[in-house]
């Protein structure tokens, strides 16, 4: 079996599913996923444990004559990888992604060998599991830290800097006051 | 703007994506495994990682089969283990690799000195070539928050720490006492702003 | 174990990249020349320029004036090189550097569609730097070299700086400037200690010599078993050539004085020229702050062999000089730690001048006259030499920690940046206005003697 705890560092988590693309379709994948950057902000967005994911297509395994590799390994199908770096627990977040991806997945993993035919839910939850790579090496240079909270504390140390900035020079009381109104009223 | 080098499809903002497969010879099947074992449990060997702070997040991982998942995908037996690294980092995809080259230099031996064409982690120009070589441009990348690099990051995370006792007890302090503390606050924090 | 000392073909190479022709001269002319007339006229025309090129040779005496020459991607093919050979150089280099201005930076104010006329337009090929000591010896050159333009046909100057020394050697902010360069194996290794690379136990050791011109090893080289020669350009175009940034860069000193004076009103830790010094991260004359943090040195002087030994390592807060302060951010040294691994890569060789008429001491009401600095650099790779510290050292912080602060001197076009004064407690100065815009800017190449007059002759391929 896997090991499982390979794909976490802190409570972050390493997922990473390869899926075989259908013979014909790996142009039009291509083109889909290039075109969500201008269709708006990525699907990935309603999926609020990814802190950073990717797909990528994988045509082949790279080989040159130089690298004098015996035997040739290519990738008899080519690949589409879609690798995520989330919070907390997996079952639940891809519960989160096949709901919230339900107007996307059809063109992407739709396009894939062994797909569901409605490509969301739980089947489609099974079939990345199916899938799935495990981590050898995970790092996370702030695994403890959820999206929600890097995107809070990054506000709140904009907030900081700018109040900081500004209240340079105020008399103690009027330091106070303003520090409440900013930070502490409630 | 930092993020360069790379082909715009790698880039959301700040954040850069950079993914690489390679071929592993058989006794990398071996080594592998325990170097990533033993890596995830001795925290001397990722120290230079931290300290370098451009990375967000990291992994190698080993393909070793492919699963089958019915026809027309045809049942393929590999015949050597792949190796897939991904990284998510700020900074120039040139200064990244430079970086690895002389500061890791013999943590990517570790790393790639398995893998078919490695060559040597120095000179930087043939580890170059061996990176773009092998790598694949993503077809779509997301950060949850683009504009974020990694050192702000921890810094936003420190300072929140040391901000919470100021923001409890603010109200009921008398204001010099406040005054003192608040400076005391960005003297001790003033890395983090 | 260290591989023979390589020997500069001097001859071979032009003046002021590694032999710099210092302070000699109070007056420099940039001309850029556009070439409308055929490629085989235009080579005429250059043949009669290559003849008075001042090349790297050491002077018996200082001649009266000096002539160097660049050339464009532009202008590589106007002298009728072919396109084979043109694509050989790098690929900055062929956009140009309006191309890349928002990597740059140069954005808001500093955008190419404001630029000066003639910069950044294409039209810019063949770049001549005339020095001169006496105004009559300047003017003498600059007419020689409009005769040589009149009798040749079809060329004419798309744009033309004329900049002269500052009392002092100062830049228009008030600032020695200059005198702090990369020390060059087998030229300057007198300059090691403070110029080269920062080793362990307080040792320096200086750059090869290939990071500054093609056809020699650089550090690169040094770890190759193989010992290849870095990228250039196909022959006979590569050998003792060099790339040039060209940047003229707009200074408003009037709101540099009225910024600063307005934030040292609530600066504890000392006067306006204190908190200018912690931002530029030496004080006037040239004393580092790092060394001299309460006052200058009144021994100081920017000429002596020591005058920039000096590390970061023990100021690692940056009580003492600032973490952001300009020439920290412009050559950190030690500060980022490994032994300098992440810095001594991004070096360049500086040659600018100041432009213009300074503005009389004291005086905080923009005058609108023109005035600032002429930014030249030379460096074996463009990208990995000036664009990486620019936008990864200058334009942001996070590789020091700072987030996405800027270097405070060159300012934020949106005014809305800040700067951090570390300190017990810290003091940030704010707003970061525009003190400096881009007026216009190119990429260029310095072609080594015989390439040159290969370029002359048509023979470049």
């Amino acid at each position: 079996m896997p090991v499982r705890s390979a794909n976490r560092s802190g409570q972050a988590y390493g997922f990473l599913a390869m899926t075989p693309i259908k013979p014909g379709e790996i142009e039009a994948l291509q083109q889909y996923l290039e075109s969500l950057r201008e269709r708006g902000p990525s699907p990935l967005s309603r999926v609020s444990r990814t802190h950073m994911a990717r797909w990528v297509i994988v045509p082949k395994f790279h080989r040159k004559p130089a690298y004098r590799q015996r035997k040739d390994d290519m990738l008899e199908i080519p690949s589409l990888i879609f690798s995520s770096n989330l919070d907390g627990d997996l079952d639940s977040y891809l519960d989160e992604l096949c709901e919230a991806l339900a107007p996307e997945a059809p063109e992407i993993w739709g396009r894939c060998i062994g797909c569901p035919p409605e490509a969301k839910g739980a089947a489609l939850k099974e079939y990345l599991k199916f899938n799935q790579v495990d981590c050898g090496f995970f790092y996370a240079a702030y695994g403890q830290a959820t999206v929600s909270k890097v995107r809070r504390t990054l506000e709140q140390r904009d907030q900081l800097v700018a109040f900081a900035v500004r209240s340079q020079g105020l008399s103690p009381e009027e330091l106070q006051g303003a520090f409440v109104e900013e930070f502490a009223a409630s | 703007m930092t993020a360069t080098g790379t082909s715009p499809r790698n880039i959301d903002g700040q954040a850069i994506s950079i993914t690489v497969f390679s071929t592993v010879k058989w006794w990398g099947r071996l080594f592998l495994p325990v170097l990533f074992f033993v890596t995830a449990r001795v925290p001397k060997l990722t120290r230079t990682l931290v300290q370098l702070s451009f990375i967000h997040f990291a992994r190698w991982s080993i393909v070793k089969e492919i699963p089958f998942n019915g026809p027309p995908q045809p049942k393929q037996k590999l015949n050597y283990p792949h190796m897939y690294f991904e990284s998510n980092f700020n900074g120039g995809w040139e200064e990244y690799i430079d970086a690895f080259s002389h500061i890791l230099t013999s943590g990517m031996a570790s790393f790639w000195g398995s893998s078919y064409g490695f060559p040597k982690a120095l000179p930087v120009g043939p580890f170059k070539e061996y990176i773009q070589d092998n790598e694949t441009a993503a077809s779509h990348y997301y950060s949850a928050y683009p504009h974020a690099t990694i050192t702000m990051i921890k810094s936003a995370l420190e300072l929140d720490d040391k901000l919470a006792p100021l923001k409890r007890n603010a109200k009921r302090m008398d204001p010099d006492a406040f005054a003192a503390a608040y400076e005391t606050l960005l003297t001790d924090a003033q890395r983090c702003l | 174990m260290t591989a023979a000392r390589t020997q500069i073909d001097l001859r071979d190479l032009q003046g002021d990249i590694l032999r710099a022709y210092g302070n000699a001269y109070d007056h420099t002319s940039y001309a850029f020349v556009h070439i409308g007339c055929p490629p085989e006229q235009a080579r005429a025309w250059f043949s009669g320029l290559v003849e008075h090129v001042t090349t790297a040779e050491p002077w018996q005496s200082k001649p009266v004036t000096t002539l160097n020459v660049a050339v464009t991607a532009a202008g590589l093919a106007a002298l009728g090189v072919s396109e084979a050979v043109v694509k050989t150089f790098s690929k900055e280099f062929l956009q140009g550097m309006a191309t890349r201005a928002q990597r740059l930076g140069d954005v808001g104010s500093s955008e190419p569609a404001g630029w000066e006329k003639g910069l950044g337009s294409g039209e810019a090929h063949v770049l001549l730097t005339i020095n001169a000591q006496e105004t009559e010896d300047h003017q003498r050159a600059l007419g020689l070299m409009s005769e040589a333009m009149d009798d040749a046909g079809g060329l004419r100057i798309v744009f033309q700086q004329d900049t002269a020394l500052l009392q002092g050697a100062r830049e228009h902010f008030g600032y020695a400037d200059g005198f702090a360069q990369p020390a060059v194996e087998g030229f300057n290794d007198d300059k090691a200690p403070g110029g080269g690379v920062p080793e362990k136990d307080g040792r320096w050791r200086s750059l090869a010599p290939g990071e500054f011109v093609l056809g020699y090893p650089d550090e690169d080289t040094r770890d190759d078993p193989k010992h290849r020669l870095p990228t250039a350009p196909a022959a006979p175009l590569g050998r003792s050539g060099t790339y040039m940034v060209w940047r003229k860069l707009y200074q408003d000193v009037a709101l540099w004085r009225r910024v600063l004076a307005d934030a040292a009103k609530l600066y504890k830790g000392g006067d306006a020229d204190k908190l200018a010094a912690k931002v530029v991260g030496r004080w006037p004359d040239g004393t580092p702050l790092v060394t001299h943090p309460d006052k200058p040195d009144p021994s100081f002087d920017a000429t002596m062999r020591h005058a920039n030994d000096f590390r970061y390592s023990g100021d690692l807060d940056g009580r003492r000089c600032p973490i952001g302060a300009h020439i920290r951010r412009s050559n950190p040294r030690d500060a980022l730690g490994f032994e300098g691994a992440l810095t001594f890569r991004h070096r360049m060789i500086r040659r600018g001048m100041p432009y213009g008429t300074p503005l009389a001491d004291g005086v905080t009401k923009d005058d609108r006259s023109d005035r600032g600095l002429v930014f030249v650099s030379f460096q074996a790779s463009i990208s990995r030499q000036f664009e990486a510290v620019q936008m990864q050292w200058l334009n942001d912080g996070n590789i020091f920690g700072l987030g996405h602060d800027k270097d405070f001197v060159l300012g934020d076009p949106h005014g809305k940046g800040k700067m951090t004064i570390e300190g017990d407690p810290p003091f940030f100065l704010a707003p970061q206005e525009a003190f400096v815009k881009t007026r216009g800017g190119e990429y260029l190449f310095v072609p080594g003697m015989s390439a040159l007059a290969a370029l002359a002759d048509g023979t470049a391929g």
